[in-house]
């Protein structure tokens, strides 16, 4: 027999608790940032499972569209944790403090 | 009867990896598991009969965006990450968030496996190059441009935020560094 | 083969017209950029430009009213009240944000330029996020939109406030993206398309009922992270009191009511009310509950934890989660309408409450940023201490401003909470009348803490100096135009509302298509 919607549904569905519970329990914001990654895959998982099913493009297309914001995302995010270990020298979350009242 | 052994092979790759990811403390570690699930996740996409994702998924994934990250975690030279000592609130909000997102996952297959089952084509060509290239010139022309101009935005952020310290910059980091110190003695 | 491509080629439905305002900002933005990278050293060029770009932009966006087609680009732009209205608001708050950045022209080496070009990218993304009829474009919107926001919120870059703000909004904005974005997936599966107009057409039988309610609840996560409501609001005061002040002015008002505008079109009008007890009727029952009880408890944890903030822009930030729980009343209230008329009069009310809040805001932010000195060290309630009568221009404006996040009537925050207020109470049902209670006890919370920046400002003694600050003419400018705006839209309100509510297309055009 096939593999058949439930199947990746369930991959997808795991998946993205790994990367959920990941950006809580990571605790650099590269690892974070990671984990996040695996979410948005995740989820791209169900777009393309679901535009099988359907036989409908448009699953695809918004799996094209999200890659190009995870590039986009990828460069700022990666500049920002630069810009913050220049001044800091950590890229530990926890060192973030100065922020509490 | 194939499809089936290649499908829970690449799942359970795709899952191993993911969990070494969130296990590992080297970041370098964390990231080479994390290409291990791109991969992985890319030959699922050619058993889903999408060869134009599988094949950028590769690219841009595996290619651009994690040398991107492991290029960025040997410049910053990181270290292992320090044991965990958050929090326990933290724990408890990851245990619930966990839990609550596997029962989605649960109640998502449930509810799946009632639903009307497709008899899925084996000849569909939806996710070839061809017709893939086709709409996104025409029905999805806009959110192609609206890209364009993300990445073009994106390229100026990253300049900003990376481009060496003007001299006053400088100046006031040293100040702060100076008055941290100070407040140290 | 050739017949296939000809079909799909006459296919694409472009309409320029219908994305004019939005291409025009784009353009302005690149143009800025290219100015920037010829002439470096400029420092209020790309100010004039930018303020040219946006007033053009809203002279297309303003004519729109009453014409055109109802959707346009195989149904991805919707142009609607809906659309016009908080593109508007969201013009207004990009041009008035590129005024109130003129006060580091003279004290701090920001990079002008690409700030400019960002906001005005960040624009486009959040007018995106208005028009957008479509899952693809509202994401691709928000995602432009936010990225360009985390850079600002870390524009100062040898401020370690300033970077730790970038990266707490990086890492829980983009969490939250992807929780959006599960949730666009299943909505996706559940029907079968990305596009709003055709979901509420299939709502009613869809392929996979329970996945409904899964991508209904995902895409609250995801959109309360955005609107900053309770319990997803953790984020808002930290990466509000780090990031530079005008920027944070910029984030209380412009990407806030950009959220509004797409959460607003995705729940109102893809998850519209159907009677029976279908998934789709249970969907449209919960979501109404989940965001009344979210809007409750938003104003309630909002004013309650302003009450002990001594940094006026952390009180700030709570205030602006408060005034998000005052404008999803009235989201909930649309909600709940039963007419398409009483619908439209709720989006608009919400609309013309995110307009005063932008108003107000803005103006408050722009004093917030002149007394904030270099680096914006000046920001605990102390260095407002005694200043009343030393610089009565700054504390009378920013006592009015008070005033009128307060709602006091006769400024414009008044007539926006009576407006929002309206359609919950007009519904009738227990819950709904429960929640305005709560809006108007929280009104009379909140008092405390508006009041306490103005008693301090003129009642208390101040130990240090005093310099007043030179206030920079794009500054006054921003203040001739808040002061002006809070009593013209708190006392002649009623012609902008009705244009709120005017249909830009007669329906007939659409029956024809």
């Amino acid at each position: 027999m096939e593999p058949t919607l439930t199947n990746y549904l369930a991959l997808s569905g795991t998946l993205f608790t790994i990367g959920a519970v990941g950006v809580i329990f990571k605790r650099n914001a590269i690892g974070m940032f990671m984990c996040i990654e695996l979410m948005l895959n995740a989820v791209n998982l169900t777009f393309v499972a679901f535009s099988r099913y359907y036989a409908d493009v448009t699953g695809q297309l918004f799996v094209f569209m999200v890659m190009s914001v995870a590039a986009a995302e990828a460069a700022v995010g990666l500049g920002i944790i630069i810009a913050f270990f220049r001044n800091r020298i950590s890229v530990d979350v926890d060192d973030a403090s100065l922020l509490k009242n | 009867m194939a499809s089936t052994v290649l499908f829970y092979l690449f799942a359970g790759i795709a899952i191993g990896c993911a969990l070494s990811m969130v296990y590992h403390r080297n970041p370098l570690y964390s990231a080479v598991s994390l290409i291990g699930v791109f991969i992985a996740l890319s030959c699922i996409y050619v058993t889903l009969a999408a060869p134009f994702i599988a094949a950028v998924q590769v690219l841009v994934y595996a290619g651009a965006i994690m040398v991107l990250v492991v290029f960025v975690i040997m410049l910053l030279n990181l270290d292992h990450d320090k044991p965990v000592t958050r929090l326990s609130y933290l724990y408890a909000i990851g245990g619930f968030l966990g839990v609550v997102l596997l029962a989605q996952t649960f109640f998502i297959f449930a509810v799946v496996k009632k639903g009307p089952k497709a008899d899925i084509d084996p000849n569909v060509t939806v996710g070839e190059t061809m017709s893939i290239g086709m709409n996104m010139y025409t029905k999805y022309l806009l959110p192609v441009e609206i890209v364009g101009i993300l990445l073009l935005m994106a390229i100026i952020g990253g300049v900003i935020l990376v481009r060496r310290l003007s001299q006053p910059e400088m100046e006031l980091v040293v100040e702060h560094e100076l008055e941290l110190r100070h407040h140290e003695e | 083969m050739n017949t296939i491509l000809l079909q799909a080629i006459s296919n694409p439905d472009v309409n320029l017209q219908a994305i004019l305002p939005e291409t025009i900002v784009a353009v302005t933005g690149i143009i800025v950029m290219l100015y920037d990278v010829f002439a470096p050293k400029q420092k209020n060029v790309t100010t004039v430009i930018s303020l040219i770009g946006l007033a053009i932009a809203a002279y297309f966006m303003y004519s729109m009213w009453g014409g055109g087609p109802t959707t346009s680009w195989n149904g991805m732009i919707a142009n609607d009240p809906l659309r016009i209205s908080f593109s508007l608001v969201l013009l207004f708050v990009a041009a008035v944000t590129i005024l109130t950045s003129t006060v580091w022209s003279e004290r701090e080496t920001v990079p002008v330029g690409e700030y400019h070009a960002l906001l005005l990218f960040a624009t486009f993304g959040s007018m995106f996020m208005a028009s957008g009829n479509d899952f693809v474009i509202i994401f691709l919107g928000l995602e432009t939109l936010s990225i360009a926001t985390y850079v600002m919120a870390g524009l100062r870059k040898s401020d370690l406030k300033s970077n730790e703000s970038a990266m707490k909004y990086f890492i829980l904005g983009s969490f939250a993206s992807a929780f959006l974005l599960y949730g666009m997936a299943l909505i996706y599966g559940a029907t079968g398309t990305t596009n709003v107009a055709l979901i509420a057409e299939r709502i009613a039988s869809p392929t996979f009922p329970g996945l409904l309610l899964m991508g209904g609840a995902m895409l609250v996560i995801g959109f309360g992270f955005k609107v900053a409501t309770v319990p997803f609001h953790v984020w808002t005061p930290d990466v509000y009191e780090g990031a530079p002040s005008p920027v944070t002015g910029f984030m209380a008002a412009g990407p806030k009511a950009a959220a509004f505008a797409s959460f607003i079109r995705v729940f109102v009008i893809g998850f519209p009310l159907i009677g029976g007890a279908t998934a789709a009727g249970y969907l449209h029952e919960s979501w109404v509950t989940a965001l009344a009880v979210m809007a409750m408890l938003t104003m309630t944890v909002g004013n309650i934890s302003a009450i002990v903030q001594n940094n006026v822009k952390r009180m700030l930030a709570y205030s602006s989660i408060s005034h998000a729980g005052y404008a999803m009343v009235g989201f909930v209230g649309a909600g709940v309408a039963k007419t398409p008329e009483v619908r439209d009069a709720a989006i608009a009310a919400v609309a013309f409450y995110l307009l005063t809040y932008a108003v107000t805001n803005l103006g408050a932010f722009s004093i917030i940023s002149l007394v904030g000195q270099k680096n914006d060290r000046r920001t605990e309630f102390e260095d407002y201490n005694g200043i009343g009568f030393k610089s009565p221009v700054i504390a009378f404006s920013l006592s009015l401003f008070m005033l009128s996040l307060l709602g006091l009537p006769m400024t414009a925050g008044f007539i926006g909470k009576v407006l929002v207020f309206r359609p919950a109470l007009e519904a009738g049902s227990v819950m709904l009348t429960t929640m305005v209670v709560v809006a108007v006890v929280n009104t009379a919370i909140s008092a405390y803490y508006y009041l306490r920046l103005i008693v301090v400002m003129f009642f208390r003694e101040r130990t240090t100096d005093w310099s007043e600050p030179k206030m920079p003419v794009g500054v006054a400018a921003v203040l001739l135009i808040t002061i002006i705006g809070v009593f013209y839209f708190g006392l002649f309100s009623g012609s902008w509302i009705e244009k709120f509510v005017t249909p830009s297309a007669p329906t007939a055009v659409q029956a024809a298509k």
